[in-house]
């Protein structure tokens, strides 16, 4: 049966019409009074005059909304830590819609009243169905090599986060393989957002407001990943005044300026980074650092009208550098990486309908290559528009979020040089989805998340339509927790990479045979308790089954091949973390237990291995790791350590090296050509040793009357560990990550 | 209070020694071995990889290895000559060549040794002549194109057999000849009788890839693709010349020991020899296979 989807749109905004008409709603934006950024989880308490009770809690834009609410007389409380609290009395007429937007006013003092407690309120120990929220305090508690934090610093600490070493720009997030991760900004794809050393990732916590960390379990509008997602919203800059930034420190230097383009209207901010690695640090670090990497980051953001707002973001990275050592008989190739994304995005709260609405535009590219300095041999690059409509209602009990999105990456690869299968080609995948996800508040202290998703691969002989659905569950009673979480995802454009080799960190973007979709199924359970004021425990473990992954087909040549292998996996783990908030320190201990099993499917494996699966554990399975940071001030000075301990990772040994000559018939052998080859032992069946790494840093700012200095000093791997980022299992060299670092940097703020 | 900061530093200086890890397993092979020896030949040859620890570009230098071969039958004894080659992309390669007769159905064993003792070693043993005979085709049978190949005695294993066809097609202007040669797999196709076996060459599949092939190719054109010759090439090997998967693809024994008949070592050393027929099929079936006729 065909019924025309128009009209029935229509009906559905009558209907809600009709029914809401009998009642009022209210809703806004909520904003820091000094420079108009929005303030995210600001308590919103509508109290009647008979002592009835309502509210709710802002969001990542600071948008609030009340609806169902019975005409009356009522008073309008926000409340939120660190502002003075802002109240009205309003009478509220049936059907009325009222839009109010709330300025409120920093104030030194700290809010004893935390009447709803935001859910995705920032903690080291907040893990809540696999979110941990993230603000650029969190990041800049850390010890880095740089004044301000970053978001790189910040991943590596938790529990289920894998890196293969300070270098490399690779992160594994609860078994996911980075191109398995989502990372956007403002809503733009940043398909590799981590630069290539360690501590860096495009994104500085000078431009972020809020960072949203999906470890699995995650629900709409996400899809086309099955790992994770990262889903970074920047500021939006100073409505009112001038502010800027510059900073130097042995590795990076940047610099930083927003303000006002329209008084209170519109804003921008700007940032730019720079790295100084080779000119600073080489000079007397005992290692050669040859990188290089920088980004800029531009957005203007405009309060159009008292109900819309719309944000223009614009970023840019770049990475370029050589990972491995030299050898005899070997050129060592540099790799490189760009970033570009470019987006729009519109939010209104529209005055004649109970929604709050998102249009979302945006253009994303990277390109990567490997290759001799300045001459590339091989190269890929994915690039594509994106277009999404996010609608969010609210009622009294139910939150209702729909949208629709059309995505279009398209991927062109040229792997030249010694890749085993050199590969041309363009390949372009178009993708139309719709999702729906109500939010039930069952009881008051139970409610539950169902998400059902929708998508289609138009103009592709052979696109399967695709069909996900996803649930989580949250029971809340005091200072207890419990959260739930499942989910089914896909992922249609993947990353290949030689997992043999750490230091070949060169991915090729490719395609997903459409009939066989990479999937993956989450499930996940999680208890959180605060059994005093300044201490909070959680426990949360996770299983990701992981189904058709396309990995680099296992080969003795010494070189990575594009031959497609099928593998399965699984992901498992239990993370737990403590967290100590007293009034002169704070501090936490994450420590993560996980298992990663592949099994890849290679025909070629029965010959080799007595079976057609072959079973391995992939270099990124590590199994323990824990981080301790604590922070303090003595005299105004800022302390901070952190020790990281991961356990080893597995690696493939070597018995030796040949050559090979495939002798199908009489060949001659004065001419013929061979190859090298690697007589391996059993993939990935050892283990590297152990990590652990020492940061310390001390930090003091200065304010004057028209600027504020703050100095840095401190130490990256403070006893000199030598550890192991990768082996070149060609030459035994070993390559090891940074010694002793002694760090010293300073930032001028300017008001 | 500051005994346990003293354990603290103790401990935090032990640790900063990075741990041991092996990275090679032991392995005693000295040497991968790849070699021919071919009756119809008057040079043998085999080429020695040393097998290494550490991956590195091959010098011309001289290697520790020493190549004999024994003739089990006669008890005759060949020292095999190290010659240095550079291969097309420049890298060297030691092979080692001898240039006894060796005849069919001789056993040889070849010895590579190293100065430190260490032996790799493998037994080949010579097979025996074919010849090939292109038998008369079928012409009367409209639906097929074949021509039927004969190869006569009884060759221990037939690791390739590649027929080639000789063709002319025209330039994309179609006015300008342009001469190729493509060549298909036969391995595998053969079909073993009383005499020995029997391939059937089909004109008409191979046009059809012939056509596909320069239909998808710039600089010729598809139509008039004229037949000029064919010319079988079957590579015959020992009883040991035989792919555990059926077929010889690198993808699959590029894992050492997956085709291997050598001891303490990898690699395949073998004796075979290539037997070769060129003729032209009857113009009936060149027709019948699509092919173009001059002047029609």
């Amino acid at each position: 049966m065909n019924i025309p989807r128009f009209p029935l749109l229509i009906l559905l905004i009558l209907w809600s019409n009709i029914v809401l008409g009998q009642t009022a709603s209210i809703r806004g934006f909520v904003t820091d009074a000094d420079d108009r950024e929005a303030l995210v989880g600001v308590n919103v308490i509508l109290e009647s005059d008979t002592g009835g009770l309502r509210g709710g809690v802002t969001d990542s834009d600071g948008i609030y909304n009340l609806t169902r609410i019975p005409a009356g007389t009522y008073l309008l409380r926000f409340s939120f830590i660190g502002y003075a609290p802002w109240s009205d009395t309003l009478a509220f007429r049936a059907g009325q819609r009222l839009n109010l937007n709330v300025a409120l006013q920093s104030t030194p003092s700290i809010l004893d009243e935390v009447v709803i407690e935001a859910e995705n309120e920032t903690a080291a120990a907040r893990v809540t169905a696999g979110l941990q929220t993230v603000n650029p305090r969190d990041m800049d508690l850390l010890p880095t090599p740089d004044v301000s934090g970053d978001l790189a610093s910040f991943l590596t600490t938790l529990p289920g986060v894998v890196t293969l070493g300070d270098r490399g720009g690779q992160y594994y997030i609860r078994g996911g393989e980075p191109s398995h991760n989502m990372t956007l900004l403002d809503g733009m794809h940043v398909y590799q957002p981590y630069h290539i050393l360690g501590f860096y990732s495009a994104f500085s916590s000078d431009i972020i407001h809020q960072a949203d960390i999906h470890t699995a379990g995650y629900g709409a509008p996400f899809t086309g990943r099955i790992s994770s997602v990262i889903d970074i919203k920047s500021r939006n800059g100073d409505k009112r005044n001038y502010a800027g930034a510059l900073s130097i420190s042995p590795f990076i230097s940047s610099a930083q300026i927003e303000g006002p383009l329209i008084y209170n209207k519109l804003s921008f901010l700007a940032s730019a980074r720079q790295s100084v690695v080779e000119q600073v640090a080489q000079g007397y670090v005992a290692q050669e650092m040859p990188y290089t990497f920088g980004d800029a980051f531009l957005k203007m953001h405009g309060q159009i009208s008292s109900n819309s707002q719309l944000s223009i973001s614009g970023i840019y990275t770049h990475d370029r550098g050589r990972i491995g050592l030299e050898a005899a008989d070997q050129i060592l190739e540099e790799v490189g990486w760009r970033n570009a994304a470019l987006g729009l995005r519109y939010i209104v709260l529209p005055r004649a309908l109970p929604f709050v609405a998102e249009i979302h535009l945006s253009y994303s590219f990277l390109e990567t290559e490997q290759g001799p300095a300045n001459d590339p041999v091989r190269w890929s690059e994915i690039s594509g528009f994106q277009y999404s409509v996010h609608m969010n209602s609210f009622y009294q009990r139910t939150q209702w979020k729909w949208g629709l999105y059309w995505r279009a990456p398209q991927i062109t690869a040229n792997l030249g040089g010694l890749f085993q299968d050199p590969d041309f080609g363009l390949n372009r995948r178009h993708k139309a989805g719709l999702y729906l996800e109500p939010e039930f508040y069952v009881t008051s202290n139970l409610k539950a998340r169902v998400t059902a998703i929708a998508e289609l691969f138009p103009g592709q002989e052979d696109g399967h339509n695709n069909l996900e659905a996803r649930v989580r569950a949250i029971w809340q009673k005091g200072e207890h927790e419990v959260s739930l979480g499942a989910g089914w995802y896909h992922q249609e454009v993947f990353g290949l990479s030689d997992r043999r080799d750490a230091t070949n960190i060169f991915t090729s973007w490719r395609s997903a045979p459409t009939e066989n979709l990479s999937r993956s199924i989450h499930a996940l359970a999680g208890y959180r308790v605060s059994p005093y004021s300044w201490l909070e425990l959680s426990v949360e473990t996770y299983y990701k089954q992981l189904n058709d992954l396309f990995i680099a087909e296992w080969t003795a040549y010494p070189r990575f091949t594009s031959l497609l292998q099928r593998a399965d996996g699984r992901a498992m783990g239990v993370e737990l973390r403590t967290e100590v908030r007293r009034e002169n320190i704070y501090g936490y201990i994450n420590y993560g237990l996980s298992s990663v099993l592949y099994t890849s499917k290679q025909p070629s494996a029965k010959l080799w291995f007595g079976g057609e699966n072959l079973d391995f554990r992939p270099p990124h399975d590590r199994r323990h790791q824990l981080n301790v940071v604590v922070t303090t001030r003595i005299s105004n000075i800022d302390i901070s350590a952190r020790w990281n301990f991961g356990s080893g990772r597995p690696f493939s040994q070597v018995y030796g090296f040949d050559g090979f000559l495939l002798l199908d018939g009489s060949l001659n052998l004065f001419t013929a050509p061979d190859d090298q080859r690697v007589i391996y032992g059993r993939p990935f069946s050892a283990l590297l040793p152990t990590y652990h790494r020492l940061d310390l840093s001390l930090e003091r700012e200065f304010v004057f009357s028209k600027f504020a200095i703050t100095a840095q000093i401190g130490v990256i791997n403070a006893y000199n560990r030598r550890n192991l980022f990768a082996l070149d299992l060609f030459t035994a060299e070993r390559n090891y990550q940074l010694p002793i670092v002694p760090v010293a940097g300073f930032r001028i703020d300017l008001d | 209070m500051y005994r346990y900061l003293a354990l603290a530093v103790i401990f935090l200086i032990f640790s900063a020694c990075s741990e041991t890890v092996e990275t090679r397993l032991q392995l005693d092979y000295p040497f991968s071995v790849y070699g021919i020896i071919n009756p119809k030949a008057d040079t043998h040859a085999v080429r020695i990889f040393e097998i290494k620890q550490n991956i590195a570009l091959i010098r011309p230098d001289p290697i520790d290895a020493i190549v004999i071969s024994t003739d089990i039958q006669s008890g005759e004894v060949y020292t095999w000559r190290d010659s240095v080659v550079q291969l097309e992309d420049g890298d060297y390669r030691h092979v080692y060549w001898s240039d006894f007769e060796a005849s069919a159905r001789e056993t040889y064993h070849l010895k590579v040794l190293r100065s430190d003792g260490a032996l790799t070693e493998a037994v080949t043993t010579v097979p025996p002549p074919i010849n090939l005979v292109v038998l008369e085709p079928d012409t009367l049978n409209f639906s097929q194109a074949i021509i039927p190949l004969m190869i006569e005695g009884a060759p221990p294993a037939l690791p390739r057999i590649d027929v080639e066809y000789v063709v002319v097609g025209l330039d994309a202007s179609g006015r300008n000849p342009v001469f190729n040669s493509v060549e298909f797999n036969y391995a595998g196709l053969e079909v073993s009788g009383t005499d020995g076996f029997l391939l059937n060459i089909d004109l008409r599949k191979d046009y059809l890839d012939i056509y596909t092939l320069f239909n998808e190719t710039d600089n010729i054109s598809a139509t008039n693709i004229d037949l000029r010759n064919i010319r079988v090439t079957v590579h015959v090997g020992d009883d040991q010349w035989v792919s555990p998967v059926g077929f010889f693809d690198e993808d699959f024994l590029v894992e050492p020991g997956s085709f291997s008949n050598v001891t303490n070592g990898f690699g395949f050393f073998g004796s075979g020899y290539s037997e070769e027929i060129e003729f032209r099929p009857p113009v009936t079936l060149i027709r019948r296979a699509g092919f173009h006729i001059p002047g029609e």
